[in-house]
């Protein structure tokens, strides 16, 4: 009996998919070695605790698949659900679940597989561009208070003006605005204002009717109505021609739009919400951009700094990167030299944070070790390669880092440690260590 | 000093942004002063760490807690113990006499002393 049990062991620890049994109390029995790769937590840790407090799914206290099954004798095959691992990622799997009977065929508990779905998901959203705030790798005390905003920005019915540069996340910040508003089951309609030339952006936004004009075979809706109960973004705004100011200032003020060659006036139950990376004030004051609509646009605005302002978030991201690529490319990558470290942390990304997912990924093709080197960094970074001290290893790179925070802090902890994205415990501990306390 | 938990019955809620309510709790020294139960149901998970530091809290044990969440925490100076698993009253007993570690996993029960039954030969 103890050989055949072992036996089943050996089978179940060499499968690809995590697999655990639980008793009828919901406490787990059995968890074979894929479970601990995808969960985090080692098999003795998790044997004998509840099966919702290991996995922490997004539905195990309401719609508990393993439950369903108990109950009904019904078998769950491949259902999509996010588990949180141990360290506090976020893991999608696909899961099936069965009963588990005794040699009587009574009931004993229940079994459940699961399948790691990262790369899978992780592909569909690079594909699909279905990505959330989620999404937003960062530590930034400005970005992190604007999530602390968001869901009041969201619940308002306001206009919202995100301005960056390109490659901050303004489209991330749209997706969260949406999905956290009570308009998030309604669509997410994105038009991309300076990707169109003036006639085809008009008759995107508005529509047209029949016989509007020559190609007009039959009546086509616009964005406006696409959008209808939903959010519509508007992207690089500040690239609007002015004839379609003065129509999108409708739009604004009183709801309602006439698609073009139309006669009847639509109303639009929409949400805007518009980005641009130009200055719209300056614009203003040009006359390249109509003040009133700015003033209609600007109710609540959110401002996105660039990634060299967000300095202490490159490490964050670099090391986002490298799993992500990891994942995609089946390497093993570590992390960087430090000599690579220190080109990225100096380095001004015009491109910001999608130009240093560009920048992994070059080195990624490249680099054939565990760690990034300066080589296999793009040729127009290895140019302006920052001189590395004889000293220069992470941890002094850190040292330093913390040390100049301070200093520009006037010695103030818990101002440096905001700005470090650390707590000020952290932060003294740090200090203990290098002996500056 | 006041401590949130985010609670499922007595036990620890295994994530922090789908937890109904909290558990605050005022301790002094190895004791417990005061303990609250609060409805958190109506708050979206971003507006819990704004809502506790309203009550004073300081301190946040928790299971999952999504590091969104985490950073939203540290803004207004609330030290997050992540990654707890257990009985709140186990875990607060743990928590007091010898401290959590982030991550840690189970909360080791509380130790039963066995009743002296004479010696065996």
């Amino acid at each position: 009996m103890e050989g055949k049990k072992d036996h089943f062991s050996t089978i179940l620890d060499s499968t690809a998919d995590g697999v655990f049994t639980v008793d009828k109390e919901w406490r787990i029995t059995s968890f074979n070695k894929s479970a601990e790769r995808i969960t985090g937590f080692s098999k003795e840790e998790a044997i004998g605790q509840y099966c919702y407090e290991i996995f922490r799914t997004n539905v195990c206290m309401d719609r508990c698949s393993l439950r369903e099954t108990m109950q009904t004798e019904q078998n769950i095959i491949n259902k999509e659900l996010n588990i949180l691992d141990r360290y506090n990622q976020e893991v999608p799997i696909s899961i099936s679940t069965a009963v588990l009977r005794n040699a009587k065929g009574e009931i004993i508990g229940g079994v459940e597989s699961f399948r790691d779905l990262s790369l899978i998901k992780e592909l569909d959203k690079e594909i699909h561009e279905k990505y959330s705030f989620q999404d937003i790798i960062t530590k930034h005390p400005s970005i992190v208070n604007i999530f602390r905003i968001l869901p009041d920005i969201a619940r308002s019915e306001a206009t919202v003006l995100i301005q960056g540069e390109s490659g901050t996340g303004k489209e991330l910040f749209t997706q969260a605005i949406h999905n956290l508003s009570s308009r998030r089951d309604g669509p997410l309609v994105k038009v991309n204002c300076g990707a169109l030339p003036e006639t085809l952006l008009e008759s995107e936004l508005f529509g047209y009717v029949k016989g509007a004009f020559t190609d007009a075979k039959h009546d086509k809706p616009g964005r406006f109505k696409l959008a209808e109960e939903g959010t519509i973004f508007l992207d690089e705004i500040g690239d609007i021609p002015p004839g379609i100011q003065a129509k999108l200032l409708r739009v604004l003020e009183g709801k309602e739009y006439e698609p073009l060659g139309g006669i009847s006036t639509i109303k639009a139950d929409v949400r805007f919400v518009t980005a641009t990376n130009k200055d719209l004030q300056k614009m203003v004051r040009l006359g390249q951009f109509r003040e009133d609509l700015y003033y209609r646009l600007n109710v609540v605005k959110i401002d996105l700094p660039s990634l060299k302002e967000r300095r202490t978030d490159i490490p964050l991201l670099i090391e986002h990167f490298i799993g992500k690529f990891n994942k995609k490319t089946e390497k093993e990558i570590q992390g960087l030299s430090a000599e690579a470290m220190n080109v990225l942390m100096n380095y001004f990304y015009p491109g910001n944070i999608r130009e240093l997912e560009n920048i992994i990924e070059h080195a990624f093709i490249l680099c054939k070790g565990a760690l990034i080197q300066w080589k296999h960094l793009p040729s127009h970074l290895r140019d302006q390669k920052v001189p590395v001290t004889e000293n220069g290893s992470i941890k002094e790179m850190e040292e330093k880092h913390i040390l100049s925070t301070l200093q520009r802090y006037g010695g103030n902890m818990t101002k440096a440690a905001r700005e470090l994205g650390i707590h000020r415990t952290t932060l003294w501990r740090k200090l203990r260590r290098m002996k500056t306390l | 000093m006041k401590v949130a938990i985010p609670i499922n019955g007595d036990r620890i809620a295994p994530r922090m942004s789908l937890a109904k309510e909290v558990i605050v709790v005022n301790l002094q020294g190895k004791g417990e002063i005061e303990r609250e139960e609060v409805d958190i149901s109506h708050l979206h998970p971003i507006e819990v760490p704004d809502f506790l530091a309203s009550k004073g809290v300081t301190k946040v044990i928790a299971g999952g807690v999504d590091w969104h969440l985490q950073e939203i925490f540290k803004l207004h100076n609330i030290d997050v113990t992540w990654g707890i698993i257990g009985n709140v009253d186990e875990v607060l007993t743990f928590y007091q006499q010898k401290g959590l570690q982030l991550g840690m996993g189970p909360c080791p029960p509380r130790r039963r002393r066995r009743r002296f039954r004479g010696f065996h030969f």
